[in-house]
This record gives C-alpha cells, structure tokens and sequence, in this order.
C-alpha cells in the first residue's frame, strides 16, 4: 500500500511544484516506485517542470471521469525507471473533483505505487482541500518570509481541521520543508532563520533548500535540479528524498555562506 | 537592595510516609531539581539529608499565599475551555467564558472570550478578552484588547504580564 | 576563449529552449479551447500508430495560413 504526500504551501510561487518534481525523482532514484500527480486542475504546469508536457495525452480529468484508464494517462519519465507521471488537466471546470472520484483514484494509485505526491495548487479552495483529503502526511514548502509562514500556518490548521484522517481521529504527519534559504541574507540577519520558523509552524523539520539560479535554467529546460551535480538545491532535494525513505541524512547548514576560494571559482569556469 | 524576580514552579508535598517520600524523590530527582519543593508534614532528619543529596531546594512548612483568582480557576467544574494545539492563523475562537491556551497563539489567530485569558506560550494574534484578567507574553504581531482597551503598547513583547480588571482600572504588572 | 563562448552559449540556449516550450505549450492549450476536437483527436491518432508501433511523442500545431488552418502533426515513434 503505498504512502500519500501531498505537498502543499498556502501561498503560491513557494516552491511546491518545484519540490514535487524534484522529490518525486529523488525517491524514484532512492528505488521507490513513484507517482507524481498534478493535482491543479486547469493550470498544468508539473509537466513543464518535468519536461514531460509533450507526453501528456490524458490527464487526472478523463481518468476520473472514465474516459481514460489509469494505466493510459500514467507517463513513464525515462530518465528513471521509477518515476510516473499524471498530468493536470487545462480545463477549468474544477467541478470534476468531487470527494468520490478523488478517493477513488489514491485507491488506484495506492495499490500500484510505494509513493505518491500530490502537487496541490495554492490557496485554500477546493483544489487544495480535495488535494489533502486522503493524504497520509503532508509537505509544506515554506519560505524564510513572513506571508509566506503565515499562509503555510494556515494551511497546517486546515489539514488538522479537515482531513479524513483528522475527522476520523488520526494524525497526518506534517514535513516542512524550507524552501528559497538565501545565505547572504540570513548573514546580514534580513532573512528569518530556522529556528524562529519552527517556533511558529512547529512542525517536522525535513529539509532546507537553498536558493539556486540553476533552478531557472531547469525549468527553462525542463530538467530537475535532483538530477544535477552542481545544484546546491538539487543535492538539498536528494538529501530530503532519502530522508523520506528512511535514511538519517544530517541536515547542511545551507544558511551559511559557501566560501567561494579562489580556485574553485576559476575551477568551476573549466567546467 | 538588589532584587531579583524569578518565575519558579513550586511542588507542594504532604509527606505521610517518610519511605515513600523518599522513594519518590529518588525516583524523580531529576525532574524535581528543577522545582522549589514546598514541604509539609513531618521532615525528618534522614529526609532533609536525603533532599541535601540530590541537591533539591526546599521550604518547609510554610504556607504558599496563593494569587486569589489564580487557582481558584483550575478546578474541574468551572467553565475553563483549555486549548491544548498551537492556534494557527485563520482560526477564530469565541467563548463565553474563561480561555487556558498550552500551547502558542499565532499570528492571523483571533481569540474572544468574555472570561479570563491566561496563555502559556508565546501570543502573536489578536485577543480581546473581556474578563477580570489575562495572564501572557505576546511576540510582535500581537493586538491585544482588555475590556475594550487596546493595551498592546504598555507591553513588551516576550515578558510575562498580568494584566488586571480592579475597580475600574486596568493594572499591568 | 573558446570556454567563454561555450559558457555564454550554455546560458543563452536554456532561455531559448525555455520559449521554444513555451511557445509550443500554450499553443496546444490555446487550441484546446478554440479547437474542442483537438485533444479526442490527438488520443485517437496515438491510439491509430499505437496499433502499428510506439509512440514516443506527438505534437500537434494549428498554424494560420492566411485564411487556412494547418494542423501541423508531428509524431516520434519507435522503429
């Protein structure tokens, strides 16, 4: 039976899908069979990040309505023989998600994955709420910001109020992770460090991701930082990926400024 | 004069049986080092040696004056709604009576109640509580009404207040 | 110099490659709303070359043509 992450942040731009993208693949490299789900329906954009967008041919939509197997709309990424795929669909008629077809489809994806993210939109509508419905722990990406914090504290009430799990008594795991970490602002003390963010969310730190340029020409490529050696952020994201397998991975102190010595600067220009 | 203020919690112990006593503060001196234990009954001289061993601080038998209005509160039949989760932003809570939070009140919380406020960690939301009194640190998001006056600018934020309703004066210690 | 040039050329491409997706993306989701058809068409040619062989990717671009609609299909298959 596999797990249910939905990864989810209140605010928009945070990093959700990047973390869903990259996480899914990490875990799909750590040996899980893995399934990454759009679930922002009319706005699909998980495929973009994934470089995938040309493969889509069904999406959550026609599975959930029938017209489409599972099997039809799952896309094999062939960069890892783990890692599946199931697009957003681009119209917006957000009425198809309705309690029933949802669990009808974890149901589906449960008895054929050993775990499965859930990319929630942003906000608090039903989107996010059908997205944290069945969900047996959740990822909140926050950044070092106050609406940012805000938001994902509001979005850590919710779940507790409104998830199946809570209204039938039992937890749901909640993971933060921190997402944007700028060292030379938390230096200059202009950027809120760990230890206050958990203080106010006061949930299970998993991860910390630095901001990182290559994030950019990732997703302008549709490439996944996971899967480069020179991405600060990517190795954050396989860090965390064998944390949720189970692994003790320490955690980095991504607040601290690299020491850029000279020679590895001239070094990294030869690359 | 120099004088220092402390917050310490106190134990009040009735000693029956000096075995069981000691028993008790061998099996828990760790966690009783960390408390002022307030004694009554017969302390013996084995017990006082016993207390001297494990370095715990003691009175002994001396009245505690209790803060009238305090303790008088956590008894199991009054209306106190205890919340024991971190209140998040967004919730809002309305009570008609006296409110005990554990745990912190964040930032986008709002909390009415028409009785008594007391909060054990960290409030940053807003609060209007119409009781006799409140009893919290507030962090810096904090907008805090006592009877309808708005008392946030008289407090620091992260230092315990107590902020009191006598004859119709609002009294902040 | 030739490092630089392979550098700046590294950096210029990703943007590129950017739009070229891009342009490619929102074309389909444009037509998707204008041409209704268009997805049940898309499925239903997959299924056609399915029976024959492996489709890896298929594309499908609506170009204007002065007053002529071209639907530009391109398929990658296996051989």
């Amino acid at each position: 039976m596999g797990i249910v992450f939905a990864v989810i942040s209140g605010k928009g731009g945070v990093g959700k899908t990047t973390t869903s993208a990259n996480l899914s693949l990490a875990t799909a490299m750590e040996g899980k069979k893995t399934v990454v789900v759009d679930f922002d329906i009319g706005q699909r954009n998980l495929d973009m990040i994934l470089g995938l967008e040309n493969r889509v041919v069904y999406d959550i939509t026609h599975v959930m309505d029938g017209e489409a197997t599972l099997k039809q709309a799952l896309i094999k990424d062939k960069r890892s023989e783990n890692l599946y795929f199931l697009a957003a669909s681009q119209t917006k008629d957000k009425s198809v998600l309705n309690d029933k077809k949802v669990k009808n489809l974890i149901d589906a994806l449960k008895e054929e994955f050993d775990y499965i993210f859930l990319d929630s939109p942003a906000g608090i509508e039903s989107g996010f709420e059908h997205t944290i419905l069945y969900a047996d722990n959740v990822i909140v990406v926050v950044n070092p910001e106050v609406s940012s914090i805000r938001d994902s504290d509001r979005v850590i009430g919710i779940v507790d109020a409104k998830s199946q799990r809570a209204k039938e008594g039992k937890e749901v795991e909640k993971l933060l992770i921190i997402n944007r970490i700028d060292p030379e602002l938390v230096e200059r003390g202009e950027m809120l460090d760990t230890k206050d963010i958990l203080e106010i969310l006061s949930i299970k730190l998993i991860g910390k991701v630095p901001e990182d340029k290559n994030i950019i020409e990732a997703s302008n490529t549709g490439v996944p930082v996971v899967l480069s050696d020179d991405s600060p952020a990517g190795a954050a994201y396989r860090r965390i990926g064998k944390r949720l397998c189970g692994q003790r991975i320490d955690f980095v102190e991504v607040e601290k400024p690299e020491s850029k010595g000279l020679l590895k600067k001239l070094s990294g220009m030869f690359k | 004069m120099l004088v220092n203020q402390f917050n310490i919690k106190v134990f009040e112990i009735e000693i029956e049986d000096e075995k069981s006593f000691l028993d008790f503060i061998e099996k828990n001196s760790v966690i009783l080092s960390s408390y002022l234990l307030s004694l009554r009954g017969n302390i013996s001289t084995t017990i006082e040696k016993s207390l001297e061993r494990y370095s715990l601080a003691y009175i002994k038998n001396m009245p505690i004056k209790k803060r009238s209005g305090v303790a008088a509160q956590f008894t199991k039949s009054s209306t106190i709604k205890i919340i024991d989760t971190i209140v998040r932003s967004g919730q809002e809570i309305e009570y008609d009576g006296d409110i005990l939070c554990l745990k912190r009140v964040n930032s986008g919380a709002k909390i009415k109640c028409n009785g008594n406020f007391i909060a054990l960690e960290s409030v940053d939301a807003l609060i209007e509580c119409n009781g006799e009194f409140m009893l919290l640190a507030i962090g810096k998001s904090a907008n805090i009404y006592f009877n309808g006056v708005n008392i946030t600018e008289n407090l620091d934020d992260k230092k315990l207040y107590s902020v009191k309703l006598e004859k119709d004066e609002i009294l902040i210690y | 110099m030739s490092w630089l040039g392979a550098m700046l050329g590294k950096k210029k491409k990703s943007a590129k490659v950017a739009k070229d997706r891009l342009m490619i993306a929102i074309a389909t989701d444009r037509h998707t709303n204008l041409t209704p058809y268009l997805e049940k068409m898309r499925a239903e040619i997959i299924e056609v070359i399915k029976r024959y062989t492996e489709v890896d990717e298929l594309k499908i671009n609506k170009v204007q043509k002065e007053d002529v609609e071209v639907l530009e299909i391109n398929a990658v298959v296996k051989h």
